[in-house]
């Protein structure tokens, strides 16, 4: 704080609301005379990059309350972004009722929604972009967009991702890479990137060798590389290698069999090699990676792989306010991440001099759409894709008196709808539904309209099912995805949340090894799951091949109608072992 | 699920996906035991007469960490030494863990690139015999997953 002089605090302490100040982030202007001035940073060094990820096709400003839960163990322990609620306004020193606090935590989620309003939404985003590249300097300006863009919206899945093809070239994304863009067909996302006016890059996906002898096509054949891995952008005087690193579990935790000619892989010695060899080659002033691998997953590979400037990385959507540095052979590696749905711009300045960054400042700057003016032109072009279908868009389903959302390590409200609605309207015992990190939240007194329930659900392979399981292969499947979240190896763990069950009740202990974690198995009655009994299970979302089911979206539909109003809502959520203290966890919003 | 039960039928009780044999005293036709046998070592002995091994990185055995298809799971295998005689690859989670032999005849590039099948979780060894009769070895764990929802 002694840095700042007192024009500076109270500025910080009457916009952010605390006296917050992360390591190493921009100095705020003087003279601030109104909210508009929120934006205004000096800026630093000679180069900018701009940084957003996981917006999964978020057009419009969205509500999307930050995680209750997300645990983290051993070395991540008590680790951004495994801190969360009180833990993380108490780490970072930021107090709750501030913007700062409403965008980064859950903490009185409700009021201070009401109070700051939605956030995001590409028109306010591209105001927010336009104004940090032009007060920068364009030429020196590079924007980087981590990926799941095309996917997460009603309006992305009826364009096949082409709405957002298109928002990120008016946006003015320079570089960016995937991991939902490839749950579209091959043809499609060739299409797309082709499209695109950024570059597309990826040092991970490979064409499988197989598909390469039947004339699949390649970035380079020698290599096997799908796409383009890198590419160098001028920025000033300044040349910038920026690699791509896509989803590297997109095949595992994606259908196959929209993209049956590529492989994907973390690829650690192919990053090094990589790196080396634009080292040497080309020079570079800075390497940079725009990364969709997960936090952890981006801090080991930090950690393994040496040469590296920055990595940019999402896909868990953790909006950490802190470039966090990760020591390796060589030197230091800083790893970012910028949260989720368009609600935050990372805003990384790098000062580089005689061929190596010296120092660097970074802001996670939340887009407040009360604060920041729209776009007209990019209003105009998302009241054009969402004309033909703005009727059945802004339909109110139901209404809601719980708050709903769906991130979190464990079931959330949104999910339990889900789940509840598989359960009843297709009369099974148990329901599944995937613990994925997108979906965004309607706050207790709103109607919850299809677009609501689309961001929730829509994707390319959204059918439903019911089958009957065997209680032993219940319990097979839950520890199969606890240890995709917590296995203790972050190159084991593919950046999903635990599977969120309807009607099954469980105990976990998440330190435990796989098989040993899941205990305690109880249907919602209290009757205890036999290994050997068989019981139907409903559920959507199948990765192996296409359920026959209606796509999930009409059943929870039908569910709403059929319930008109949502109220006490009952969360089923785990018996998690040994967490009391753990700071990836509020306990006092985890009760039930 | 799908992919547990699958291969759970039997469908990986012979993990043999390749088998080089170059010269005419083979392990194979020497050994044939050791691609019956159930377990690592047991193979490894009946293969070589030892399971006494070297763990240093003159064996080189590249995997994926979780396998986009437990059916088939790329690996390339490679060694340092000069005038190595063998190469065998070791599925220990299989029903019949030794699933490859290559020998080597003088002046072969001692690498390979095959696809494994893999039934489950578990260390896959590559072992390579040097000049001296001495066993290196390298081992690597990959996890065969019943599928993920990471998003």
């Amino acid at each position: 704080m002694s840095s700042l002089n007192r024009r500076e605090f109270l500025y910080m302490m009457s916009v952010l609301g605390a006296s917050s100040l992360f390591a190493k982030s921009h100095q705020k202007l003087f003279d601030v005379k109104n909210l508009n001035d929120y934006y205004k940073i000096q800026n630093f060094g000679n180069a900018r990059f701009l940084h957003m990820t996981d917006c999964h096709a978020q057009l419009m400003p969205i509500h999307f309350r930050e995680p209750s839960v997300n645990l983290g163990f051993d070395s991540n322990y008590g680790k951004p972004p495994h801190i969360v609620g009180s833990h993380f306004l108490k780490y970072y020193g930021i107090s709750e009722n501030s913007r700062a606090g409403f965008a980064m935590t859950c903490m009185n989620y409700v009021q201070n929604a009401h109070k700051f309003h939605r956030v995001g939404g590409f028109a306010h985003i591209k105001t927010l972009t336009d104004h940090l590249r032009g007060n920068f300097g364009k030429d020196k300006t590079l924007f980087l967009d981590g990926g799941d863009t095309w996917q997460g919206s009603a309006t992305s899945l009826y364009t096949r991702g082409k709405d957002m093809v298109e928002a990120i070239n008016l946006l003015g994304v320079d570089v960016c890479t995937g991991h939902w863009e490839f749950t579209y067909k091959e043809k499609e996302i060739l299409e797309n990137i082709k499209a695109l006016k950024s570059d597309f890059v990826a040092q991970n996906v490979f064409v499988k060798d197989e598909a390469l002898m039947n004339g699949a096509e390649a970035y380079d054949e020698d290599s096997g590389r799908a796409f383009k891995p890198y590419v160098m952008k001028k920025m000033g005087d300044h040349m910038v290698a920026v690699i791509g690193q896509a989803f590297p579990y997109t095949t595992i935790a994606n259908p196959q069999r929209f993209i049956p000619d590529w492989s994907f892989g973390i690829k650690p010695d192919e990053m090094q090699e990589l790196v080396d060899e634009i080292r040497t080659k080309e020079k570079p002033d800075a390497v940079m990676v725009i990364s969709h691998n997960g936090y952890d997953v981006d801090k080991k590979m930090a950690e393994v792989v040496s040469g590296i400037d920055f990595i940019l990385g999402g896909h868990t959507h953790d909006a950490v306010p802190e470039a966090v540095p990760v020591k390796n052979s060589k030197g230091v590696t800083h790893v970012i991440n910028s949260g989720s749905n368009g609600k935050f711009i990372g805003v990384l300045d790098i000062d580089i001099k005689d061929k190596k960054v010296r120092d660097f400042r970074f802001t996670l700057m939340p887009v407040f759409s009360d604060l920041l003016p729209e776009d007209p032109e990019m209003k105009k072009y998302i009241e054009k894709v969402r004309a033909p279908f703005i009727d059945k868009l802004t339909k109110p389903l139901a209404t809601t008196d719980n708050l709903l959302y769906r991130r979190g390590n464990f079931n959330g409200t949104f999910d339990q709808i889900i789940c509840d609605a598989l359960r009843e309207v297709k009369g099974a015992d148990i329901s599944m539904s995937p613990g994925f990190r997108w979906g965004t939240s309607v706050l207790p007194g709103e109607a919850i309209t299809f677009d609501d329930l689309m961001n929730h659900t829509s994707m390319t392979y959204p059918e439903t099912y019911t089958r009957d399981v065997k209680g032993a292969d219940l319990h097979t499947i839950l520890e199969d995805v606890a240890d995709n979240l917590f296995n203790k190896d972050p190159f084991l763990q593919q950046g999903g949340d635990m599977v969120r069950t309807g009607g099954l009740s469980y105990t976990i202990d998440p330190r435990k090894d796989i098989g040993k974690r899941i205990t305690n198995l109880q249907l919602s009655s209290g009757e205890k799951i036999d290994a050997n009994r068989i019981y139907k299970l409903a559920g959507w979302s199948t990765v192996g091949s296409a359920s026959k089911g209606e796509p999930v979206w009409e059943t929870v539909e039908k569910y709403l109608g059929d319930h008109k109003h949502i109220k006490n809502l009952k969360l089923e959520t785990p018996d998690i072992i040994g967490v009391k203290n753990n700071p990836g966890i509020e306990l006092s919003l985890y009760k039930n | 699920m799908k992919r547990r039960n699958f291969l759970g039928l039997g469908f990986a009780t012979m993990a043999v996906t390749a088998l080089q044999t170059v010269g005419s005293a083979s392990i194979f036709s020497q050994h044939p035991k050791a691609f019956m046998a159930t377990s690592g070592d047991a193979a490894l002995k009946d293969a070589y007469g030892t399971t006494s091994v070297i763990k240093d990185d003159k064996a080189k055995l590249k995997l994926p960490d979780i396998a986009e298809n437990g059916g088939a799971v790329p690996v390339t295998v490679s060694t340092s030494l000069d005038n190595a005689k063998s190469m065998t690859l070791i599925i220990d989670g299989n029903p019949h863990p030794l699933a490859v032999t290559w020998e080597l005849s003088e002046g072969t590039i001692p690498k390979f690139s095959t696809r494994i099948k893999m039934r489950k979780t578990g260390n896959v060894r590559l072992v390579v015999e040097d000049a001296n009769g001495k066993l290196h070895v390298a081992t690597k764990q990959v996890k065969v997953t019943v599928g993920g929802c990471g998003g």
